[in-house]
């Protein structure tokens, strides 16, 4: 008698799990209470266990940078020299900056505050492609805030625990983000597939993308802010049949390699 | 109960430590799900209902790891155990090949299920070919990580007899 309760429970669960699957509403919300409290322990625990991976990576680290250290010093010192005269040149561009846009009566709008987080983690199932950082609502981190890195966009915040927070990176398939081709009057919606190249969707046939061309974010989604860098044209087929043209793009920064990303507040 | 709690807790901690060392290595195809073995493993040799609050724990506690939408990898892990539960009297497990290669086909039968569900609920498969790419390696690690999983289990039924371990 008793495996047939059991198999009763397991037929419920399954119900359950598909229907909160689907976001019915009676189901999801206590399953996210409960998904989150155990986002809360892994968070934690993603912090203890990254301790000492980041111990052993600072301190090899460490040891490649003594290595190249003495070449960079003089290198350095030949570029700190350029940048100097270049620093003049730029705090002059700003001054001028500042003077036209009060000319102009424009005010600095999309003001975001940055945090930075470090990544303690990947998501556990490989098809699905985020990453966890070490800050959560405790820092100010909310849903749907944009993450950038040095070199680009990353992604979003999908799940904002007190400790920790979960990013659907750019590659994942259910992202997408409203771009313009930088220098042109080309739009599109760069989507994710699960690879480590983007597919820029909806450009006319008519339209002139090439190889080599920058992809910066539109601002017009209502979660990336306007002028992020994303990526890099390597692909325009224009044989594929259809109106649009199948676009190839490699995203600026590469997920797998990031230690810090930034997040940026509303 | 000490088996599901000692179940869960090596879980947690084997999840953990690949969730952290997986970030400081550049291959995405390395994530073996080490969730299978330990359903498997008390569905076939253990209590089944023990095996199914496993199952719904592994459940929950991967999605705390990952960034997916709710619900998906619970129904998957409960599929497993139904597909356990329906083949623990057809299938013999006599060595840890065989339960390597049952938990191999598992993680098949979850990516596909993962598939077929997006294609219930919300009519695309866009998502497939990701999904489709990951399924041999992933497979193929499901079932290489099961075997140290069921010698371990096998060296503590061996030293504590199975009364006390349960």
């Amino acid at each position: 008698m008793r495996p047939y309760i059991t198999l009763f429970g397991a037929v419920l669960a399954l119900v359950i799990s598909f229907l909160i699957f689907t976001n019915f509403p009676v189901a999801n919300r206590p399953y996210t209470i409960l998904r989150g409290f155990f986002s809360e322990i892994s968070g934690i625990a993603l912090k203890i266990f990254d301790m000492p991976m980041r111990r052993v990576r600072e301190y090899y680290d460490l040891y490649i940078d003594v290595i190249h250290a003495k070449k960079e010093v003089i290198e350095l010192r030949k570029k700190m020299d350029a940048l100097y005269l270049e620093c003049a040149r730029l705090r002059e561009m700003e001054r001028e900056n500042i003077k036209l846009r009060k000319i102009l009566e424009l005010s600095e709008k999309n003001t975001y505050r940055m945090t930075v987080a470090q990544v303690v983690g990947e998501d556990v199932k490989s098809w699905h492609k985020g990453i966890i950082i070490d800050k959560g609502t405790d820092s100010g981190i909310r849903e749907r805030m944009a993450v950038i890195s040095p070199r680009g966009l990353v992604g979003q915040v999908v799940e904002a625990n007190r400790k920790s927070s979960k990013i659907m990176v750019i590659n994942d398939t259910n992202s997408a983000i409203d771009v313009y081709v930088e220098g042109k009057e080309i739009r599109g919606i760069a989507e994710g597939t699960g690879f480590s190249t983007l597919k820029l969707k909806y450009v006319k046939k008519n339209e002139e993308p090439e190889i080599g061309d920058r992809l910066i974010t539109s601002g017009k989604d209502g979660i990336y802010p306007k002028g992020i860098p994303l990526g890099i044209v390597v692909n325009v087929d224009r044989k594929k049949g259809g109106i649009f043209l199948d676009i190839d793009v490699v995203p600026f920064a590469n997920y797998r390699v990031l230690d810090e990303v930034i997040v940026l507040r509303k | 109960m000490t088996r599901f709690f000692v179940s869960l807790v090596f879980f947690f901690i084997l999840t953990t430590s690949q969730v952290t060392l997986l970030n400081y290595t550049p291959f995405d195809f390395l994530k073996a799900d080490l969730g299978i073995p330990f359903i498997l493993y008390e569905a076939f040799f253990g209590s089944i209902s023990l095996a199914f609050w496993i199952a719904v724990s592994v459940g929950i506690i991967q999605e705390g790891f990952s960034s997916c939408g709710p619900g998906g990898i619970l129904f998957g892990k409960i599929s497993i155990f139904l597909f356990s539960f329906f083949m623990k009297n057809r299938l013999f497990v006599e060595s840890q090949y065989t339960f390597g290669a049952i938990c191999g086909f598992s993680e098949v039968l979850e990516s596909l299920l993962i598939i077929g569900l997006s294609l219930i609920t919300r009519g695309d498969i866009s998502n497939a070919p990701n999904v489709l790419y990951y399924i041999l390696p992933n497979a193929t690690l499901s079932s290489l990580f099961s075997f140290p999983i069921y010698h371990i289990y096998r060296s503590f039924e061996q030293k504590y007899g199975e009364r006390e371990w349960e």
